[in-house]
């Protein structure tokens, strides 16, 4: 279970909970600042871009501050969290893909002149990878972009992203080997860019 | 928790059976067992191989992927607001709803499931249809008029001028050819079985494995989903084409496992020979026929060992069952060197004949044997070579052999060890070492059969050194020295038999004009015209007219390197260089490929940006006019793969590595058409040689990005 140290006191998840159904603001901007990072990773992860992905971001914490009630602890409040914004993530604004996808290819060129001064490609080329990466995601269904962020930029098991996608470990590596090949696929001209 | 596919993942074929499991065996998620299989599997198959590496790819990639995140120290005001005006509240659940739902749409789930099944078995259960497709074909004595039907116990006739096409039950269909005489002897939910009493059958079944069986004299035809030709003669023998999945053909105990491309023959009182693939020797399927069907015995094995080469693996496979111990201990030998048994399997167990061994090394021949480069256009894998290289380089022996030379195994391992491909059995083989380490260096075969090796660097120097490498005798020795140590330069041979040496580096920062020439008959360098520039990574091409195009490079030192549009001509008559028409853009490190026309195409390559300038654009020059014009695009910016585009028997070039994945120019229409998406050819540094059959070995390159390491991974390319 996740700790938090704030002002002297440690606080785990569950008392932050309680404190927050009693109408304890402070509590919940507390437990923001705690998920706020991972919240906003994911939802830029499937967003693409920076507004959305805050707006996306806000909405998760909304919802979760409105269901907050219904946490029974049987699993840890971080899983139920992810969950929670996982789906929240699936269906928001599904009509936004176009706009997001255009975005991150503006970004691509707006680029601004990388610096050779090291002499070190990989450094020349971080920026303009990210944002192929950022614009290849876009092209992803969103179930697929969603497990490929949760597994190859987030870092987690694959029991842990069945647990938060609601599926089994199976349909997740199913899913993955769809999402990586499809990545790959996009992003081949970037081979043997590093 | 570490999770098993469903079903037993023995299988014949692989599709996305074993690619969805890809993602997960690169994050070592699969159970143990599972984990293991399909690391065999990875060996031995081509295509999930380069999706593996591909998913290795993305996944890596996306390592690269960090968004700096500010944390705010205060709520949004929106948010705020939002929470402040919607207290949380539970008073919106309406669970009674719910509790209405979720057995309202269960019943209606079964009931669905009900009436499909229903239809499924009453589906399976009806007589097979058929369709008359030419002539008068009949079912017992009624001709079939446009469409009839065969029931159980029923025979369908095709005369001289007849054919006609059934439909199996819902699991697909047969043509059945003129002079055939075929029956219905069961249809039902767990089997189908049909009689093929002569004539000939096309087969295409997409049931689950033995669910569909064709039953013919002296054998049955057991279908592991698949399509195939099946045909009896009057005096019932019998031929097994299969052109995809596996055909099991059994009788009285004995099986031969029928792959995609292979055949196997059925003789009276034989059953089913040994399979043999379409491209099995003459003599090999000779001494086949005479172990099977005439007793051949230990001569007919003998003659068989000797004669089979990489894709008579699984031949040898069903002979080792059918041998006797001492003849099996030779078919051994050499299947393992044909095909080395899986770690599952020991020799003492094989020789035993030790069922899960034997099936764990049929699996791994199966395979291999999947990818055979028997379609035009196949990419395959073939053996891997000794070590692994990039940098190095494959040229064509007379013997039809190939010599591969030097390279590195990382940056700053450099080889002197050399070995040869044998196309006749697929395996390399090592042979005498060069006198120093090379990459970067020149090979050229010369008209007496030998091969010049020149320059290159060696451990942390350019080799002003070259040697010769004898074919006969397996072994290089020194031959004089060129006038200047030279890496990244270029060697052609010219019509009069000596070899042009071009440009080149001596040092990380001397970039070279000189040219020298070698003459065989005395085994010397010496120093012929300049070039108007100097030059390295560029490119130098024999011109039908005698001359050599020479085409961009460059000087400097990254990142200030100047990189040249500029071409030159190498005239062997005055040996002098001349300017001609300048490229549409400057290019080093690009490739270049004669065309039938006389004309040369120009590949890919970069400016001085190099990484961030590498091109996909190609240009072709015009002799006849002295100019450069643009040709279609590549699917991919390629660069650093001088060695790997070559011009085909059929008159288009193929271009492979540079980072880019397997395409063909095609002079005729002017574009470029990827083959292959194999992401294992695409490495940087990699080498391409055309056989004397017409197809083309591809060797080693290195990535750069997910590994560190050149790989030993060698293709075959069927044009």
């Amino acid at each position: 279970m996740a700790i938090a140290v704030e002002e002297d006191k440690i606080i785990t998840d569950k008392e932050q909970i309680q404190l927050i159904l009693k109408g304890d603001n402070e509590a919940f901007l507390c437990l923001y600042r705690r998920y706020y990072e991972r919240i906003y990773r994911l939802a830029y992860g499937m967003a693409g871009r920076p507004q959305t992905a805050e707006d996306l971001t806000q909405e998760i914490f909304f919802r979760m501050h409105q269901k907050l009630d219904r946490f029974d602890g049987t699993s840890g409040f971080s899983t139920w969290f992810y969950r929670l914004a996982v789906n929240c993530s699936l269906n928001y604004r599904r009509g936004d893909k176009n706009e997001s996808k255009m975005e991150a290819i503006e970004d691509i060129e707006l680029l601004p002149n990388p610096d050779y001064s090291n002499g070190f490609e990989e450094n020349i080329l971080k920026k303009e990878v990210q944002s192929h990466i950022r614009c290849s995601l876009l092209t992803l269904k969103p179930k697929l972009r969603m497990v490929f962020i949760l597994k190859d930029i987030e870092g987690m098991t694959y029991d842990e992203i069945a647990a938060r996608m609601h599926c089994s470990a199976g349909t997740v590596a199913s899913r993955l080997s769809h999402a990586r090949l499809q990545m790959a696929h996009s992003l081949k001209h970037l081979r043997g860019t590093f | 928790m570490r999770f098993k596919p469903f079903g037993a993942l023995k299988t014949f074929g692989c599709g996305w059976r074993y690619r969805r499991l890809l993602a997960a065996y690169l994050d070592d998620e699969l159970a143990a067992d599972t984990q293991r299989r399909v690391k065999l599997h990875l060996e031995d198959c081509t295509r999930c191989r380069a999706e593996f590496e591909n998913m290795s790819f993305a996944s890596q990639l996306a390592k690269k992927f960090s968004i700096e995140v500010s944390v705010p120290r205060e709520l949004p005001q929106s948010l705020r607001n939002r929470i402040n005006r919607k207290p949380s509240t539970n008073s919106q659940k309406q669970p009674g709803k719910r509790l209405i739902f979720v057995p309202t749409a269960a019943l209606l789930l079964i009931c669905f499931g009900l009436v499909a099944w229903w239809f499924y078995t009453q589906q399976r259960d009806s007589s097979w249809q058929v369709a008359r497709l030419e002539g008068e074909p009949r079912i017992g004595s009624n001709g079939i008029e446009n469409i009839g039907s065969l029931s159980v116990g029923q025979w369908l006739e095709t005369d001289a001028s007849s054919r006609a096409r059934i439909d199996v039950a819902d699991i697909g269909y047969l043509e059945i050819a003129a002079n055939s005489r075929i029956g219905l002897l069961e249809t039902g939910s767990k089997e189908h079985r049909l009689s093929l009493e002569r004539g000939r059958i096309h087969a295409r079944i997409w049931a689950p494995p033995r669910l569909f069986f064709v039953e013919i004299p002296y054998a049955t035809a057991v279908d592991y989903g698949c399509e195939y030709t099946l045909e009896v003669n009057d005096s019932g023998k019998s031929l097994l084409s299969v052109t995809e999945g596996w055909v099991s053909l059994e009788f009285n105990g004995r099986q031969s496992l029928v792959p995609e491309g292979a055949f196997c023959e059925t003789k009276p009182g034989a059953g089913p020979g040994t399979p043999y693939f379409a491209g099995a020797s003459e003599g090999f399927r000779t001494a086949l026929s005479r172990f099977d069907f005439e007793s051949g015995g230990a001569s007919s094995v003998a003659l068989i060992i000797s004669e089979a080469r990489f894709e008579d693996a699984l031949s040898l496979w069903h002979l080792l069952t059918r041998v006797e111990a001492g003849e099996r201990e030779q078919i051994y030998e050499r299947l393992a060197v044909l095909s080395a048994p899986p770690d599952a399997a020991t020799r003492e167990g094989i020789l035993g004949l030790d069922e899960r061994m034997l099936d764990a090394w049929r699996e791994k021949i199966i395979v291999r044997s999947k990818n055979l480069p028997t379609a035009a256009g196949s990419l395959i894998t073939t053996a891997k070579m000794k070590l692994r290289r990039s940098g190095h380089t494959a040229t064509l022996l007379p013997d039809d052999r190939v010599l591969i030379a030097g390279g590195m195994i990382r940056e700053g391992e450099f080889l002197s060890e050399a070995e040869v491909y044998d196309p006749s059995n697929g395996i390399f083989e090592s042979t005498g070492a060069m006198s120093v380490k090379r990459v970067g260096h020149t090979a050229t075969l010369l008209p007496n059969g030998k091969v010049l090796v020149a320059g290159g660097w060696t451990e942390n120097r350019a080799a002003d050194s070259a040697e010769i490498y004898d074919a006969l005798t397996g072994r290089f020795i020194t031959t004089g020295r060129m006038k200047k140590p030279r890496l990244s330069h270029r060697a052609t041979l010219l019509p009069n038999g000596k070899v042009l040496i071009t440009g080149g580096q001596s040092s990380e920062s001397t970039k070279l004009a000189s040219a020298e020439i070698y003459d065989p008959s005395n085994g010397e360098f010496s120093e012929t015209g300049k070039m108007a520039s100097p030059r390295k990574d560029h490119t130098a091409t024999l011109l039908n007219n005698g001359k050599v195009l020479i085409v961009g490079g460059g000087v400097g030192r990254y990142p200030s390197e100047t990189v040249y549009a500029s071409a030159e001509l190498y005239d062997p008559k005055s040996n002098t260089f001349s300017l001609t028409g300048d490229m549409k853009v400057v290019r080093f490190k690009h490739a270049a490929a004669l065309l039938p026309d006389g004309k040369v195409l120009i590949i890919g390559g970069a400016d001085a940006k190099v990484w961030r300038g590498r091109y996909s654009s190609a240009e072709v020059y015009d002799p006849a006019r002295g100019t450069f014009n643009e040709t279609k695009s590549m699917g991919a910016a390629r660069f650093k793969n001088r060695e790997a585009v070559i011009p085909l028997a059929n008159g288009k070039v193929l271009v492979a590595g540079g980072g880019g994945w397997l395409e063909i120019y095609d002079p005729q229409t002017e574009t470029f058409g990827t083959v292959s998406e194999s992401s294992s050819v695409s490495g940087f540094y990699s080498a391409a040689t055309l056989l004397r059959d017409g197809r083309v070995l591809l060797t080693g390159g290195i990535d750069g990005f997910s590994s560190e390491n050149a790989t030993d991974g060698a293709w075959l390319y069927n044009p």
